[in-house]
């Protein structure tokens, strides 16, 4: 065994992440790590490389018992992990990026940079890839940063790599190169551990797979003989009628519409019309648009083309000022980095996006403003210990519902929901179901983004799937099924 | 009985909310304990008195600093305010309202073009307000060669020198503008999204807040504050030296302000911080004059002050 961890547990702002994880890797083979946005893969792979230090719980690395380490202590003890986006330092040269923080030395003093460049040459013509190790690596494209990457952890003579979505930016024919290299890496014993979404890619290039379900381990099980659907099932896991309410039907009269919105190389030529209490999905891959056309229809980002209108008038916003007082909501994919503001209170939190309907002379009063926020609070059951509690304290279910209940109170007509349920168990999840639903019967509108299809197939009346900028597929209800949204999803639809 | 309870639980929070401010109280006592003088009336008036000038400066560098910038330039804007408040004097003959008003409306002018710089310019505070440290200063010296600018106004410094009902007039603008500026801070749109701006800029953008605004005021604020702390510099000295007025005063202000509990990342910090910060420095200034302590160990001292406080407050923090 390269690796093995037993009873990782790991939890964030009182959100248990990971709980109780056991997972094994062995040499020469290539370990899938799946699972839905949330379910704590990319923690599971942090704490493998000493970023995060789990809670509770034990590693073994190369045979060596240990219960935290350091990123630097985890290259020494060979692992190595090769991200999403690149780390390296752009102004640097391919040589001195691969040797960075392991530079040869001559007297423990000035760095050797022949050897350091004779090293990198060598290790490069290994991996069949004739970069010159003077190259500075902003002049590099994604596929080379990613050999670069590799280059640096064959140098510290890693066997344990962790790829965290390595092809998430590459072009179909670099990814057939890297998986040349991994199988090559297979051959030579190193163990390779594959966070991915791509379920294809997994029947491809790895033998194991482990699938994690909210924080929790489902199974670890050999990839051959296992089919597709059997693994979203897997992933997904749960009775869906359950916890979604029956949904209502929405009205003809139109909300939104978007016309031909281009914004490159985000998205292009997005065209759909959201109707009165209708709940419309849109989905997609990593850099399919979602986000980017979210921002822009809320006014923080302007389309190069196209219009919107808004209650059957064109609309310009120019700012999320202008989209909050048209009656637009927009809670964000990550509610720590640009949601909340940790250090205020609960209401507020509530209040912030509904000051200018509430003051007077532009001052505040504590009375109306108190009494809309603990309207929210009913309304959504937010647990806090008292409205005046510092919303840091409270649990990621919790913070979730603050971000909605901003819009609530500030009375939008648009809720356009950047994955509202990423992070919350499913008890909350289903409670915000339910909440989201009431809003459509009062007549709003809503647009959910997602990536868990369960979500999208249980909760929306229609699906948008975007692919590379574009809308390539629109599912109503009665017609999603998560193979035709994964596969839409990834390109291959029609 | 439940209510009285509740009153000592609401107590309690304001002590732990308000810690700098019961240190001050702490400092306050120790040093009436060991010196005879220092709990006279006329040596606590003395105490306030020296904390005028930054005090006025640092109410201003607290907005600033709560959005999570630096302003830099505040000694510098004292003394090109302080030499047009002078001029004002000299020229026109105008007194202490003309004062004022000259100082604010010059700060204002200076510390909206830091505002503009950091905002529109899109530079960094840290670097803005260096390079206007140097403009305003050096400007001030090239015109007036360097040299020191003398008021001909002797009912000007009654504002720095003379007393109203036994307190020295000098502390009341510092009173009313602490008092607005707890006002603004705590009561108003603008204040609330000061905090929203230092604590989470992108949110505060996506709720609503017009964050270039809101810079933009902070930093004419500052500017406003140290205007009128000119006005108080020149009503207690009668004169600005180009050269040497207002030297370290932007790093006096900002060593108080975040004596006082506000954060430099921004998004924390209370005005009765910031003074209990500006009077700390105060006591401990008198105090050390009243035992015989060389100035030059006083420094020492402050410093230490503020590591013994920041340590404490930082340990508490990750706890």
């Amino acid at each position: 065994m390269l690796l093995q961890m037993r009873g990782i547990s790991k939890s964030f702002y009182g959100v248990q992440v990971l709980d109780g994880i056991d997972f094994d890797l062995r040499p020469g083979e290539v370990h899938a790590l799946v699972g839905e946005n949330g379910a704590g893969k990319s923690t599971l792979a942090k704490l493998m490389s000493g970023v995060y230090r789990p809670d509770d719980g034990y590693m073994i690395v190369n045979g060596k018992p240990v219960s935290a380490y350091t990123p630097i202590e985890a290259q020494r003890m060979g692992i190595s992990m090769i991200y999403q986006e690149s780390c390296l330092v752009p102004e640097m040269s391919v040589a001195e990026n691969v040797f960075l923080g392991s530079e040869p030395r001559w007297l423990g003093l000035f760095s050797n940079a022949m050897k350091m460049k004779r090293e990198t040459k060598s290790i490069l013509r290994s991996l069949g890839m004739p970069l010159h190790p003077n190259t500075k690596v902003k002049n590099l494209s994604m596929s080379e940063h990613h050999i670069v990457a590799i280059a640096k952890a064959l140098s510290l003579k890693a066997n344990i790599f962790v790829m965290d979505e390595p092809t998430a930016s590459l072009s179909d024919a670099e990814r057939i190169r890297l998986f040349a290299m991994i199988r090559r890496f297979k051959e030579e014993g190193v163990g390779i551990v594959y966070i991915t979404h791509r379920l294809n890619e997994i029947f491809d290039i790895c033998d194991r797979v482990t699938v994690l379900r909210d924080g929790k381990k489902v199974v670890t099980t050999s990839v051959t003989g296992l089919a597709e659907n059997q693994l979203v099932k897997l992933m997904v896991g749960r009775e869906l009628a359950q916890i979604f309410p029956p949904l209502s039907k929405p009205t003809d009269k139109e909300l939104l519409r978007v016309e031909n919105l281009t914004r490159k190389p985000w998205f292009e030529n997005i065209d759909f019309r959201l109707n009165e209490g209708e709940i419309l999905g849109i989905t997609g891959l990593i850099g399919s648009g979602t986000e980017g056309l979210a921002k822009t229809i809320f006014g923080e980002v302007q389309p190069e083309s196209g219009k919107v209108y808004w209650n059957r008038e064109p609309i310009l916003l120019k700012s999320p000022r202008q989209a909050i007082a048209s009656g637009f909501g927009y809670v964000n994919r990550d509610r720590i980095e640009s949601g909340l503001f940790m250090d205020m209170n609960v209401y507020h939190n509530l209040t912030i996006a509904s000051l200018k309907k509430i003051h007077r002379y532009h001052l505040l009063k504590d009375q109306p403003e108190q009494d809309k926020a603990l309207d929210a609070i009913i309304q959504l059951d937010i647990k806090a210990r008292d409205p005046e509690q510092e919303i840091k304290f409270l649990s990621g279910g919790n913070q979730q519902k603050v971000m909605l209940g901003k819009w609530l109170v500030a009375e939008s007509d648009l809720y356009i929901l950047d994955e509202p349920t990423r992070g919350i168990d499913v008890a909350s999840k289903s409670e915000l179901y339910v909440l989201l639903h009431e809003l459509v019967r009062e007549g709003k509108g809503m647009i959910v983004i997602s990536s868990d299809m369960s979500e999208l197939i249980g909760l929306c009346n229609r699906i948008l799937v975007m692919h590379e900028g574009r809308i390539v597929d629109e599912i109503a209800h009665e017609e999603a099924s998560q193979e035709r949204i994964l596969q839409s999803a990834a390109g291959m639809h029609r | 009985m439940r209510i009285e309870f509740a009153t000592t639980d609401n107590v309690q929070k304001w002590v732990s909310r308000n810690k700098i401010f019961m240190l001050l109280l702490a400092l306050a006592f120790l040093a009436a304990v060991t010196s005879d003088y220092f709990w006279t009336w006329n040596n606590v008036m003395n105490v306030f008195r020296q904390a005028s000038v930054i005090g006025m400066i640092a109410l201003g560098v607290h907005f600033v600093v709560l959005i999570g910038k630096l302003d830099l330039s505040v000694g510098s804007i004292v003394v090109f305010s302080g030499a047009i408040i002078l001029w004002g004097q000299n020229l026109f003959g105008f007194d202490i309202p003309g004062s004022l008003l000259l100082g604010a409306i010059s700060g204002a002018l200076l510390g909206s073009l830091n505002g503009v710089l950091v905002t529109y310019g899109r530079v960094p505070s840290f670097i803005a307000t260096l390079g206007t440290m140097f403009i305003y200063r050096y400007f001030m010296m090239w015109v007036a060669d360097a040299g020191a600018i003398s008021g001909s106004r002797i009912s000007h410094t009654f504002l720095g020198h003379g007393y109203w009902l036994g307190i020295p007039v000098v502390v009341l603008p510092l009173l009313i503008a602490a008092m607005t500026a707890h006002f603004l801070l705590s009561r108003t749109l603008f204040g609330r999204y000061i905090y929203a701006v230092g604590q989470n800029p992108r949110a505060a953008y996506s709720s609503g807040a017009n964050v270039n605004r809101v810079t933009l005021i902070a930093f004419t604020l500052s500017g406003i504050a140290a205007g009128l702390g000119a006005v108080l510099e020149t009503a207690r000295l009668n004169s600005i030296s180009t050269a040497n007025s207002g030297v370290y005063y932007e790093l006096d202000a900002i060593a108080a302000v975040v004596l006082g509990g506000a954060s430099l990342r921004g998004g924390k910090g209370t005005i009765l911080g910031t003074v209990s910060g500006v009077l700390m420095f105060s006591i401990l200034n008198n105090y050390m004059n009243l035992q015989n302590v060389s100035t030059y160990l006083q420094g020492v001292l402050k410093g230490l002050l503020i590591f013994l406080v920041l340590y404490r407050q930082n340990r508490l923090r990750e706890e």
